[in-house]
């Protein structure tokens, strides 16, 4: 026994799932997505002692033990991918069918080597209009590198805005500084620290397979070698069942 | 076997305080896009996007739905108490969300909405919330379709419906409409991962309270219910709804009732059916 959701439930959640194309169009810059890449030798959790907050831990967080880079465990980020307003289905009657299918055939840079063994999703963070926001002194940890940046998912805050005491900026998120940015975008609207400006961790998947093989995420190749340029195929989900 | 995770079901509030809690504070949908002033929606969204909708107030100034407040859209952004506790009594739920329609033609709405009135007619487009009588439990007898698509026009069950409730308005009280079982949304620290909370919740939710008693118009053993939005009961097409199975308590069905056996004339009230956005899905 199950619940069954009607066509336009179900588009309702892929669409929420998928996200507006709205913001896709007027912050063409900008992703709605941003995909982290992880290596094979962090594990999605599989419900025992290894939990969400290890995995995610391991993959993103500054935590004390990050092996090369200290503090930015960017060893498992083999890469990363933003997608773009061009990567989203223009028919959105896909959805109607609860399929979620996102992008086709992007490239992106490998960062690391390694064997890509799950994906990260992250909302970006808020974007927010300029005229609206303060960027209080934005403390960037010292065990946080900056060259950290070139692996964020997700534009990063410009080094000249760190300290951006009173003028205004658009603030995304990174993989890394991500974190930083707690306390850091004030609204000068209602005085208070802008709470919803955070990205958010939207989903992750250990099904990740070549194109066409109807993997969650599909890549033209999972075996990754720095530098090199590869194919993200896409993104598959079928929203069937509710219980 | 492979699994997709889905993030925690709620945006946060302004709790979360430190470690990964900054990064995986919630499933943050939509446009990703959220400014603190006033903008008109269709040329300056500022919605998050998700499963539940709620609205809260940040500005005075009018958005495209002529109403102070702005839209939230998000797999339950924040309670009506978290709004007005963060916002002050001007929090409101009272605001639809606003189709975002431009650029794609893409309408966008959420799964629930807590708002319960509007100037936009837009509520057929959401499973749950809305005004009293936006929504609807109908149990029938017999078999239920096996296709939920199939049914395109609830009429044509008419012969089997034996009582139809008509739902309430979402009451923050959690009394009538629908309520959040494991979230007290947007405040609450579990919808943050952290080391205190190191694994998601699924979003939990009872749909289909309606404690007004309703007269029952037929007879026979109820099998299976449709709930979703009645406003258009004869053509269901673009129409969010849901079918499920009825059985005896205890016997696992998606809805449960202490006697199956429904007779005509008789009174009736709903504590509605237990609906689960899960997080881990096997893919």
């Amino acid at each position: 026994m199950a619940i069954s959701l009607s066509r336009q439930a179900r588009k309702n959640v892929a669409n929420s799932l998928r996200g507006s194309p709205k913001m896709a169009t007027t912050y063409s810059a900008t992703g709605q997505l941003y995909f982290a890449f992880i290596d094979n030798r962090v594990s999605i959790p599989n419900g025992s002692t290894f939990t969400m907050f290890d995995y995610l831990n391991t993959c993103m967080n500054f935590s004390g033990n990050d092996g090369a880079i200290a503090g930015a465990n960017s060893q498992y980020v083999l890469g990363t991918y933003i997608s773009k307003p061009t990567d989203m289905p223009t028919d959105f009657n896909v959805l109607e069918d609860a399929t979620l299918s996102y992008f086709t055939q992007s490239t992106w840079v490998a960062h690391n080597s390694g064997t890509i063994g799950s994906v990260i999703v992250l909302r970006p963070a808020a974007y927010v209009a300029p005229q609206e926001l303060d960027i209080y002194p934005l403390t960037i940890g010292s065990n946080i590198p900056i060259t950290f940046a070139s692996y964020g998912i997700g534009p990063s805050v410009p080094a000249s805005t760190y300290n951006g005491v009173g003028t205004t900026y658009t603030v995304g998120a990174t993989l890394g500084p991500m974190a930083t940015i707690l306390n850091g975008v004030k609204s000068t609207i209602s005085g208070s620290t802008a709470d919803s400006l955070y990205g958010s961790f939207h989903s992750c998947s250990d099904s990740v397979g070549g194109i066409g093989s109807g993997a969650v995420f599909e890549f033209d190749n999972l075996n990754i070698t720095a530098g090199a340029t590869y194919t993200f195929g896409g993104m598959n989900l079928k929203i069937t069942r509710f219980v | 076997m492979a699994t997709y995770v889905l993030g925690p079901m709620a945006f946060p509030g302004y709790t979360w305080t430190n470690e990964l809690s900054n990064t995986a504070v919630g499933i943050y949908t939509g446009p990703s896009n959220f400014q603190l002033s006033a903008h008109n929606i269709d040329t300056a969204p500022q919605w998050v996007s998700g499963i539940v909708s709620g609205c809260g107030r940040y500005s005075t100034n009018t958005n495209v739905n002529g109403d102070a407040d702005h839209d939230y859209y998000g797999f339950v952004v924040e309670s009506y108490e978290q709004a007005t506790t963060r916002l002050g009594s001007s929090a409101g739920t009272t605001l639809v969300p606003a189709n975002c329609n431009l650029p794609f033609g893409q309408e966008f709405f959420p799964l629930i909405t807590v708002g319960s009135t509007s100037t936009t007619n837009k509520w057929q487009k959401f499973l749950a919330g809305g005004p009293t009588g936006a929504t609807r439990l109908n149990i029938y007898s017999g078999s239920k379709p096996t296709n939920v698509d199939a049914i395109t026009d609830l009429t044509a069950y008419n012969s089997n419906l034996l009582i139809s409730f008509s739902i309430p308005a979402f009451a923050t009280n959690n009394t009538t409409g629908f309520k959040f079982l494991n979230y007290d949304l947007g405040i609450y620290p579990r919808i943050g991962i952290n080391s205190t909370y190191p694994e998601m919740e699924p979003l939990k939710m009872v749909l289909g309270i309606c404690p007004t008693k309703t007269l029952s118009t037929g007879d026979g053993n109820a099998t299976w219910f449709w709930f979703g939005n009645y406003s258009s009961p004869s053509n269901l097409d673009g129409i969010s709804y849901l079918t499920g199975d009825v059985g005896l308590i205890g016997s696992g069905s998606d809805l449960e009732m202490a006697d199956t056996m429904i007779n005509s004339g008789n009174y009736y009230t709903s504590s509605g059916f237990n609906f689960t956005i899960p997080v881990y899905y096997s893919v």
